[in-house]
């Protein structure tokens, strides 16, 4: 059964997840900054997002030290941002996770995308399916990796995924 | 005319050095040279501001990831472009550096392709 979670609980998590995923490929300092340029950046399309605002930070020393397991990288206007129609924050996420594959290209991408998803759990992205996100990982391992998910039996997906970790690493 | 300056941000010395001598010769620029990010916001809070950065990545202390993030959560800096100029080429480094940044260049690089980046931000 899906959780019930509102709008504001579904992006807090997004954007968390997000900030995870790129703290470990450069540092929490420029995740920070990352954030702050793609929520900047996808304002113009869906201004609610000004209803999010990346936490202040006085000195980015401290960036240097926090922990990526950090509960809470945005302030949510949460009045605001549960009164957006579901679709449209849907869209929103979308449009973040398109930025991503777009500057990464599909392999940093594909893993970067890959990471979120397990960051953010099985129930937040049921939940973001339900919203209308489609992260596409289907379609990237395909073009990366030339097979999908259902086409091939769980031995071969085993030694499939033991290949894409062997790459990765 | 006051000259342009272009700062470079680089542990490596020899790099500073190469970068000065040949911006210099092709260019009216001023080329200062910093060997850390601690040496860099010490020059820039002594009012050295740079029309353009070149900055590296990989240094000790502090990297040019945080460097950047620094920059622009000063507002005193925050417009100043920056260059990344780094032996970091994989997708997500070129990826997010290329997002947050007005460029990324991976060494070994060509001079003159420098100096054109570099031209079309002074």
């Amino acid at each position: 059964m899906m959780i019930e979670e509102n709008n504001s609980d579904v992006m807090n998590r997004v954007m968390n997840s997000f900030f995870k995923v790129i703290s470990t490929r450069t540092t929490p300092a420029h995740a920070w900054l990352t954030l702050k340029k793609l929520i900047g950046k996808l304002t113009y399309n869906y201004n609610f997002l000004n209803n999010i605002e990346v936490i202040e930070i006085n000195d980015i020393k401290e960036m240097e030290y926090y922990d990526t397991d950090i509960k809470n990288i945005v302030n949510i206007n949460s009045e605001s941002i549960d009164s957006i129609n579901r679709d449209m924050i849907g869209k929103a996420i979308q449009s973040f996770a398109d930025e991503i594959i777009n500057y990464l290209g599909e392999k940093a991408g594909y893993h970067l995308l890959c990471e979120f998803r397990y960051d953010i759990g099985d129930d937040y992205f049921s939940i973001i399916k339900s919203m209308g996100v489609d992260l596409h990982l289907d379609i990237l391992q395909n073009n990366l990796y030339g097979w999908v998910t259902e086409d091939i039996s769980n031995d071969k997906k085993i030694t499939k995924q033991k290949e894409i970790i062997n790459e990765v690493i | 005319m006051k000259k342009k300056k272009v700062m470079v941000v680089d542990d490596n010395a020899d790099l500073i050095h190469m970068i000065k001598k040949m911006l210099e010769k092709m260019t009216d620029y001023t080329v200062i040279g910093v060997q850390s990010g601690k040496e860099c916001f010490k020059t820039l809070k002594n009012g050295e501001i740079p029309d353009i950065m070149l900055l590296d990545i990989m240094m000790p202390e502090m990297t040019g990831w945080d460097v950047l993030a620094k920059l622009r959560n000063e507002p005193m800096w925050e417009k100043i472009p920056v260059i990344f100029l780094t032996a970091k080429d994989d997708d997500a480094s070129v990826g997010l550096g290329t997002l947050t940044s007005e460029g990324y260049v991976t060494k070994p690089f060509d001079i003159s392709y420098l100096k054109k980046i570099v031209d079309k931000f002074i």
